[in-house]
């Protein structure tokens, strides 16, 4: 996207507790229903506002036409928000990138001026089929007819065991493996901090130690442990998309809400191969396009939430978005410069590996985590010394991403 | 003799539907399955056949559904395997694809029957019926008419002599290789080659590696390892009850002894449960086959043997698996009156209760609690410290047990049931559960009072 045209702001954010094999009251008998995660995630954004209706809806989910059996997911729009009723609701896929690509619909609704206030959801349930099975339904964020056959059991994983292995064999296997064993600890001593998060009473007692296992083609993928990769969830994430004029109409300060300044999106073709496999060169292209608009460096960035599927991807991100060089990405993590009193600290919610991954809200909950930080919300509240940060939301293997900037409306310091 | 990879592709399984049977078939058709990918690509190919035989339609049926369940989980649990097996298979794209197409081969290899006759040709045959001698001979010599050349047959008994079974059936080709309950899960087969025959011996090597199992060598001596050790065990508990139903009840009698070799000796359940869960009419069965090939006077005591028939008896029709008691959800909730013919409330308060086992809490260390632990040796001397520094009649039983168990260990080496102390150890730590050997106790702690 080019530079904004006008001023898009957002608020009230909520998101569920993100459900999972981690939580020790998970039951896989005993779910909790979809309808109860769109109405909580829906009920504590409204809850935030003070005044006036959304004008329009968006909804982000992956494959809820598999796990579920439901389609036509604009159709819970407005049984989430029942002002939306008669408004225009749309539904957006983008694979694991659908909450950053719904963000992008949203802030397009904004500067088109059709909407001063835009309700964006996210949600995905993968819990309902068994994991061996879940694997099945998340390729197809890969080129399913191509690529499936040839995959592994466990498809996701295989590809970025790929990427991992390609990694380990150009710059080195011993840093890269403490630097991913280094990248779960710290996603778990976050989650720690967050009662949302899947990973919360994670009891690991050396979760670093945990993650440094070998990996074991026999029981998993060649590359990667199960360590390296995050969980399956459930949960649902929703914010507000405004105007100024629609902060206005909601009764919000700019104080209570983060200013959107910045969305790159960009987009690779599924059918072809990664143009390399070390590099996440589309990712690369959307936060290029993120900063250039804002006219930043991404050393200018306070507060980072980036989509560490898995751990190999978070390294690969860091060089991605030049925060450290080709190769550096190990060392960059390792030497703190990612935790919350680093250079740029990153996914201090416990990110996708430790606060989990509902596929279709992962996207919406970053945007949620940012503003809940920059409005010292946040559970797990970091000490954010520049006022801007950046979320970056992948779909499939490095094939729709969308980075999006947003400025704390009061400066750090003041 | 006919090898064990041609064996595989005809297999009969006799009693399959039984709870023995079952568990053998399922790991039948796992090792088949694997075979056959291995051989030919795919499952169902009509190469194998797995003959199950059963008296019950009705349970052969149910066997059929418990079957393709438990291979359905077990090809989840396998798909990196079968994903890698079935990679020439283009038409096989996602897991849920492979595990059907697995699955469903795996159960076209199955055939039920309702007698033998339908086992003609068959090569590897295992017989898992009830416990008892006439029975298992009868049906041994109804296999064998129908045998194919060659055929090799494996009999799950758990006590008659192999020698005498292939004596009296015409069985050239027979060994024990009796599994431990439940089947699937329990890693240890007690295995018996009469006479040492180098060809059945390295055959039952191969079939328990196809099975995941280890073999325990055991002598061709009734009742074997296992039964060698329980069936004794119980005789002498029996007699122990005997002695105690002169002061209390029979009943209360067959609790206390129930509960303090759970408790005091640390064990996963009573000696009266055990026998329960083994099955009260196969306790009686097998008690009456050693009672015939030993010849000791325990086993022959007359209490001991009336005993576990009338409970045999009086237990029929109730709960399966009731027995000395009775069971709602897996949990003892009543023992047998056997003079009132019905089953009544166990009354720990009374004062027999706190003059047996003192004023001792029972729930600090348990079997449970020690099965978790990767050294519970330190909490288990100490626990036996206590339980014989304690000066109450469970302490003076517990330590006869354990002084019985050491008995049993060397009458199986005089009898060359064994021909080591290991073996009797694996069969009570992998196939009873026990925590300890006598032998591990310091000998203060195994001294009298």
């Amino acid at each position: 996207m080019k530079k904004l045209r006008k001023k898009v702001f957002a608020a009230a954010g909520h998101t569920t507790l993100f459900m999972g094999s981690g939580r020790p009251e998970f039951d896989p008998k005993k779910l909790p229903s979809l309808e109860s995660y769109l109405k909580e995630t829906a009920q504590g954004t409204l809850a935030q506002l003070h005044s006036g209706k959304v004008e329009e809806g968006i909804i982000a989910n992956f494959m809820s036409g598999r796990f579920l059996s439901q389609g036509n997911l604009p159709g819970f729009l407005p049984f989430m928000v029942p002002e939306l009723s008669g408004k225009p609701c749309t539904a957006v896929e983008g694979a694991c990138g659908s909450g950053g690509r719904a963000i992008a619909m949203g802030v397009r609704s904004i500067l088109s001026d059709s909407a001063d206030t835009v309700f964006v959801a996210g949600f995905e349930m993968q819990n309902s089929v068994k994991a061996v099975y879940g694997a099945d339904v998340l390729a197809g964020a890969a080129y399913y007819n191509r690529q499936r056959k040839g995959g592994e059991a466990y498809f996701f994983p295989g590809l970025f065991s790929e990427r991992a292995g390609a990694y380990y064999d150009r710059y080195g296997y011993e840093n890269a493996r403490k630097a991913m064993a280094r990248w779960y600890d710290t996603a778990i001593k976050n989650a720690r901090l967050n009662p949302l998060a899947q990973e919360y009473y994670n009891k690991l007692p050396d979760p670093f130690s945990s993650a440094l296992i070998k990996p074991d083609p026999d029981r998993f993928v060649p590359h990667l442990n199960l360590y390296d990769c995050s969980k399956v969830t459930d949960g649902a994430a929703s914010i507000v998309l405004l105007s100024e004029e629609g902060l206005k109409k909601m009764g919000l300060e700019p104080a209570e809400a983060v200013e959107i300044i910045a969305v790159g999106e960009a987009q690779a073709d599924i059918t072809l191969p990664p143009e390399e496999l070390t590099v996440l060169s589309t990712t690369r292209r959307a936060v290029e396009e993120a900063l250039q608009a804002a006219r930043l460096s991404i050393q200018e960035i306070g507060l980072l939430e980036l989509h560490d599927c898995f751990s190999i991807t978070a390294l690969l991100a860091f060089e991605a978005i030049g925060a450290a060089l080709p190769g550096g990405g190990a060392a960059y993590i390792l030497e703190g410069n990612s935790s919350s009193k680093g250079l740029l600290p990153t996914n201090l919610s416990g990110g996708l590996s430790g606060f989990g991954h509902p596929t279709g809200a992962s996207g919406v909950r970053q945007l949620v985590d940012l503003y809940k930080q920059f409005t010292g919300k946040a559970a797990n509240q970091g000490e954010i010394k520049k006022p801007f940060g950046l979320l970056i939301s992948m779909g499939g293997n490095d094939k729709t991403v969308t980075a999006v900037i947003v400025k704390a409306a009061i400066p750090a310091g003041s | 003799m006919i090898s064990l990879e041609k064996s595989l592709e005809h297999v009969v399984i006799a009693g399959a539907a039984g709870t023995m049977g079952s568990g053998i078939t399922l790991l039948l058709l796992q090792a088949i399955a694997q075979e056959e990918l291995r051989n030919v690509g795919a499952v169902g190919s009509g190469r194998y056949q797995l003959i199950a035989i059963d008296t019950s339609i009705e349970n052969l049926h149910r066997l059929r559904r418990f079957l393709k369940g438990e291979m359905k989980s077990w090809a989840e649990k396998q798909i990196i395997f079968l994903r890698r097996s079935y990679k020439n298979c283009d038409y096989l794209v996602s897991n849920e694809e492979i595990i059907a197409a697995f699955v469903e081969g795996a159960c076209d290899n199955i055939r039920c029957a309702t007698t033998p006759h339908e086992a003609k040709g068959g090569a590897l045959f295992i017989e898992a019926v009830a416990e008892g001698e006439n029975e298992k001979v009868s049906l041994l010599k109804s296999l064998r008419e129908n045998a194919g050349e060659g055929a090799v047959c494996c009999s799950n008994t758990s006590s008659i002599p192999i020698s005498i079974l292939k004596e009296k059936s015409g069985w050239e080709n027979l060994l024990g290789f009796h599994f431990y309950n439940p089947p699937v899960s329990k890693k240890i087969v007690e295995v018996v080659v009469p006479a040492d025959v180098d060809e059945l011996t390295i055959f039952s090597q191969q079939l328990a590696k196809i099975l995941g199992k280890k073999i325990v060598p055991a002598g061709d001596v009734a009742g074997f390892i296992g039964n060698g050790y329980f069936i004794r065990e119980l005789a002498f508990a029996c007699e122990i009850v005997e002695k105690l139903a002169k002061t209390v009840s029979l009943s209360q009698a067959i609790c206390l002894i129930d509960f303090a070799t759970e408790k005091l000796l640390l064990r996963p359940m009573g000696v009266f449960r055990l026998a329960d869960y083994i099955g009260i009419a196969t306790c009686c069965s097998i008690s009456k086959i050693m009672a015939k090939y030993l010849g000791e006077e325990r086993l022959n005591n007359p209490f001991f043997q009336t005993l576990l028939e009338s409970v045999s008896r009086e237990s029929k029709g109730g709960e399966m698996k009731n027995g000395f008691f009775s069971y709602e959800k897996g949990k003892a909730v009543k023992v047998i009156d056997i003079a009132q013919k019905c089953y009544r409330e166990v009354d720990q308060q009374e004062s027999c209760w706190r003059k047996f086992f003192g004023e001792e809490e029972f729930d600090k260390i348990t079997w449970k609690s020690l099965s978790k632990l990767e050294a519970p040796q330190e909490p288990i001397v100490h626990h036996f410290q206590t339980i014989f520094s304690a000066q109450n009649q469970g302490a003076v039983i517990a330590k006869e047990f354990i002084d019985n168990l050491v008995k049993i260990k060397e009458l199986l080496l005089e009898k060359q049931v064994i021909k080591t102390e290991k073996e009797l150890e694996i069969i009570l730590k992998e196939g009873f559960g026990h925590l300890y050997l006598p032998e591990e106790l310091p000998i203060a702690a195994r001294s009298s009072p």
